[in-house]
């Protein structure tokens, strides 16, 4: 039988906000109302722009023109870039961590290949279909709702995934929907679709800013979904990267932004949420001749909101010299980023780290568990 | 060429207007096609030369008048304002004059900029004035010709008689993308022009021409890239002045990457730092120093590079670039990636390892003949046949639809408060070619269009183009289901039973049947 219009709606309630799920009762209490933003950094965070490590004496020689200063202080080796002001506030309240010279172990500098391991958390590029976030949220039995065109590889693996961004277009009446979804009912891979599709009822502005009201609104429902996405893209800043202002700082300032409004209109429920960073790859750690930076390999993540256990910056700090740097010129890896994103799934979700290691990273077992994130 | 018997056996089973939809921007209501293999003849025929290029002519009233002025078109947006007259609808076929377009805008941005901080700081009443000289600067040398684009190609595609030779156009168009984020409008049109008069060539002679092309350059960064040792970085460091004096190497490793080789070629940074300084020098459009293809010696890095184990010398600094092109184009790799992506847009995610392989074949036999390798695809196209389907990305569909319907308007007319252009329906549903959001192009994997908000918009779109359409009624929307899809039952009650004309459009174009090919 075909649904209307209105059942049909109601019907996307379910599988993207969680009713209807019989496995939910079972997840444990403390987690069943944790909620996860996650913010795709595209193009390459520069961590040695975001989180400028001032107590390193190199630093100074290899930045010039990209050289942060009046940046605000962290500990006694890390600072914060000055335009996170937000993000420094929740640090002194305990509210955010960062986790530095960290990435994927990919290191073939490529945006294409990069994003790709990001998202799939494979160890290679373009080695498996599915996303380590959709993945785990299959393992938890959890519906998704990505606020990006078009879903990103991140969010594959689950069959409870639907997308949506603001469009202008004006809408359709309900009977012609009904009508094509009677011809795409014949065809697997439009059948799924019907069901998921969404009615822009919330009228909002296509902004980065709209987008994560709405998520943030959504996500701070009793029974609201428990993942959002924000894509960022615009960190790849080969030329005229600026330093304390300019275009990497502009970005490092959208998505202070973004916290600032996430935690604002998450009200009490902040204090069980966090905001995870993820991005391809770092950049080259000296300058290059356009007053930018190159592609590299590691880069900082940061975590923010009341579930962070602690502020600190971890990091094996590796070293700025030429001879410590990745073939003399990329910020080396001392910590798998996957083992900041096992520990983000286990503990936002309430899965095992055996059953993340095995089903969520395909067998990747990290270093520790890093206590990020509250238990 | 398909031979024989079994080309006859292959000919009962596709029919023209499948052919037309898959490798081409389908058929209208009313288009007489010929038979399947007349129309692959033709096909064959239209990739050997460069087809004339002039849509304004189709939609003239008067197509016959030799004087472009005088030509009796619909009115376009910004046209007929202070700064742009009909004869800026064509594209700036003279690439000097499209690099002076682009100077033109730089230098009365700069202009307008500083006078507006200068009135800023005085709180002059005639700041308004000002932003909006700005604005209209940005529509002249950004919007206007992005949009001139659009237009121009997708009159051609709906109208034209070369959509064939299109498609491949459109093709590497999206192999070779730029965004409009990082390239000025003013050389989109030659560039897009550049690498259509390329497409008799062969695979190298492409590659370099959108390599050193001001646009590329542009877009890439390269034009801001500077050999270190090279004479303009050792002035510039005495001298004490601010310009650069290292090297980007953005285009460098997309050259690689994306262009040609592959990652799986398995080269090295030292091969990217390599091409990184073979590629100083070029993109010199500004200031005024350089060879006829903008090529500046000085600011070329002087020295051997080796790139995937082939050497290049200085003896001629400028010869340097064509020897990469031509070396990196006859490349195993480089055929192997070619040949993936064009039996991925052609045929199917999911082409025959046969077919790929033929036109792998066909590009290492002919040393990367365009004509030949365009010629092998349809080939593989015609060989796979039906049972192989492509969910169609949003632009080709909206072009398919539009051509279906024979509908062309260059304005939308701004009925219901809504947007006004093309450019933004294109937006709308997913894929404007000049905001193509990385080097990488549009992706051609059929589950990154089908999403429930990239669909919901398509049925939107159809809607509104069927509220066109109903305004006269002379597509007929249960005709054309039947010359479609004939057999297929579902659809063609469907369409048949559907409430109104407009829901019957709708359903036709949102099909899966239309939506596939």
């Amino acid at each position: 039988m075909f649904l209307s219009r209105r059942n049909f709606l109601k019907t996307i309630a379910g599988s993207v906000f969680l009713y209807g799920y019989p496995e939910l009762s079972k997840a444990s209490n403390n987690t069943e109302n944790r909620r996860l933003l996650l913010i795709l950094l595209r193009g390459g965070l520069d961590g040695l722009t975001a989180v400028p490590p001032t107590g390193d004496k190199n630093l100074n020689s290899i930045r010039s023109s990209t050289f942060v200063d009046n940046a605000l202080h962290l500990d006694s080796f890390f600072s914060l870039h000055p335009i996170m002001t937000y993000l420094h506030a929740a640090y002194k309240e305990d509210n955010a961590a960062i986790v530095h010279a960290t990435s994927f172990p990919y290191t073939g500098r490529s945006h294409f290949e990069g994003q790709n391991v990001m998202e799939t958390g494979a160890d290679k590029p373009h080695a498996i279909e599915s996303g380590w976030l959709g993945r785990a949220m299959s393992v938890a039995n959890l519906g998704s709702l990505a606020f990006s065109l078009p879903i990103p590889i991140i969010l594959r693996g689950n069959n409870n995934t639907t997308n949506h961004y603001p469009s202008e277009l004006i809408g359709v009446p309900s009977t012609v929907y009904d009508q094509i979804f009677r011809n795409w009912e014949t065809r697997d891979n439009l059948k799924e679709i019907i069901y998921k599709l969404d009615k822009r009822s919330l009228a909002m502005r296509r902004s980065p800013g709209a987008l994560v009201s709405f998520a943030t609104n959504q996500l701070s429902l009793d029974n609201g979904p428990k993942v959002g996405i924000v894509d960022l893209v615009g960190f790849d800043t080969h030329a005229e990267q600026g330093n304390k202002s300019g275009k990497h700082a502009d970005m490092l300032g959208q998505l202070d932004n973004l916290i600032q409004m996430f935690r604002s209109q998450m009200g009490d429920k902040w204090n069980d949420s966090l905001v995870v960073t993820v991005t391809e790859f770092g950049r080259t750690a000296k300058e290059n001749g356009t007053k930018g930076t190159d592609h590299g390999w590691a880069s900082c993540i940061f975590l923010v909101g009341g579930l962070v256990s602690k502020a600190k910056v971890v990091s094996d700090w590796p070293g700025l010299s030429t001879s410590s740097l990745y073939e003399g010129r990329d910020l080396k890896l001392t910590i798998d980023a996957r083992d900041v994103y096992s520990e983000v799934v286990s503990k936002v979700f309430g899965l095992d780290p055996a059953q993340v290691s095995r089903d969520v990273f395909l067998g990747y077992k990290p270093m520790k568990d890093w206590g990020l994130i509250k238990s | 060429m398909v031979k024989g018997g079994f080309k006859r056996l292959l000919y009962m089973a596709i029919s023209s207007e499948w052919l037309s939809r898959k490798l081409g921007y389908g058929f209208s209501f009313d288009e007489k096609l010929s038979p399947p293999d007349k129309w692959i003849e033709n096909a064959r025929n239209q990739v050997t030369s460069i087809p004339n290029f002039d849509p304004w002519r189709l939609i003239a009233k008067n197509p016959e008048e030799k004087n472009f002025e005088k030509l009796d078109i619909p009115t376009f947006p910004f046209v007929n304002s202070d700064q742009l007259s009909k004869k800026d609808l064509r594209y700036p076929i003279n690439l000097g004059q499209a690099v002076n377009l682009y100077k033109q805008g730089v230098n009365e941005e700069e202009r307008l900029r500083k006078l507006n901080t200068k009135s800023m700081n005085k709180n002059s009443p005639d700041l308004s004035k000002k932003v909006a000289a700005l604005n209209s600067n940005y529509i002249r040398y950004h919007r206007f010709p992005w949009l001139r684009d659009t237009v121009t190609r997708g009159i051609d595609n709906i109208l034209g008689s070369s959509p064939v030779f299109n498609r491949f156009w459109h093709f590497w168009i999206n192999h070779f993308s730029l965004n409009k984020d990082d390239c000025r409008g003013e050389l989109f049109g030659n560039y897009y022009l550049t690498l259509r008069s390329n497409l008799n060539k062969k695979f190298e002679d492409l590659l370099f021409e959108a390599i050193w092309h001001p646009a590329m350059q542009q877009f890439l960064q390269n034009s801001q890239s500077v050999g270190p040792n090279s004479k303009s970085a050792k002035w510039s460091r005495e001298s004490g002045d601010d310009g650069p004096t290292s090297i980007n190497e953005n285009l460098a490793r997309e050259m690689l990457e994306l262009y040609t080789v592959t990652p799986s070629a398995g080269y090295t940074q030292a091969d990217v730092t390599a091409a990184v300084y073979i590629l100083t020098g070029w993109g010199s459009f500004w200031p005024n120093e350089h060879s006829s293809r903008y090529f500046n010696s000085n600011r070329s890095e002087p020295g051997i590079f080796s790139v995937l184990g082939k050497s290049y010398d200085d003896t001629d600094l400028e010869r340097r670039l064509p020897a990469l092109c031509r070396d990196l184009a006859r490349h195993p790799m480089t055929a192997k990636n070619i040949a993936r992506k064009l039996a991925q847009h052609f045929i199917s995610d999911n082409a025959p390892e046969e077919s790929i392989k033929e036109i792998e074949k066909t590009f290492i036999k002919s040393g990367g003949s365009l004509i030949a390798v365009h010629q092998a695809v349809i080939d593989q196209v015609v060989k796979a046949g039906p049972s192989y389907r492509k969910f169609m990305a949003p632009a080709l569909w909206f072009w398919q639809i539009h051509r279906a319907s024979r509908y062309f308007p260059p304005v939308f007319i701004p009925s219901f408060n809504e947007l006004l252009y093309i450019d933004d329906m294109l937006f709308e549903i997913g894929q404007l070619h000049s905001r193509s959001p990385q080097p990488n192009g549009w992706s051609d994997s059929d589950h990154d269009w089908i999403t429930p908000e990239y669909l919901e918009r398509r049925i939107r779109y159809a809607n509104r183009l069927a509220v066109y359409l109903s305004r006269d009624e002379q597509f007929d929307p249960k005709a054309y289901v039947e010359r479609l899809h004939g057999t297929e039952e579902n659809l063609v009650n469907l369409v048949r039973r559907s409430d109104s004309y407009k829901t019957a459009c709708n359903i036709l174009f949102c099909s899966y049947q239309f939506l596939e090919v």
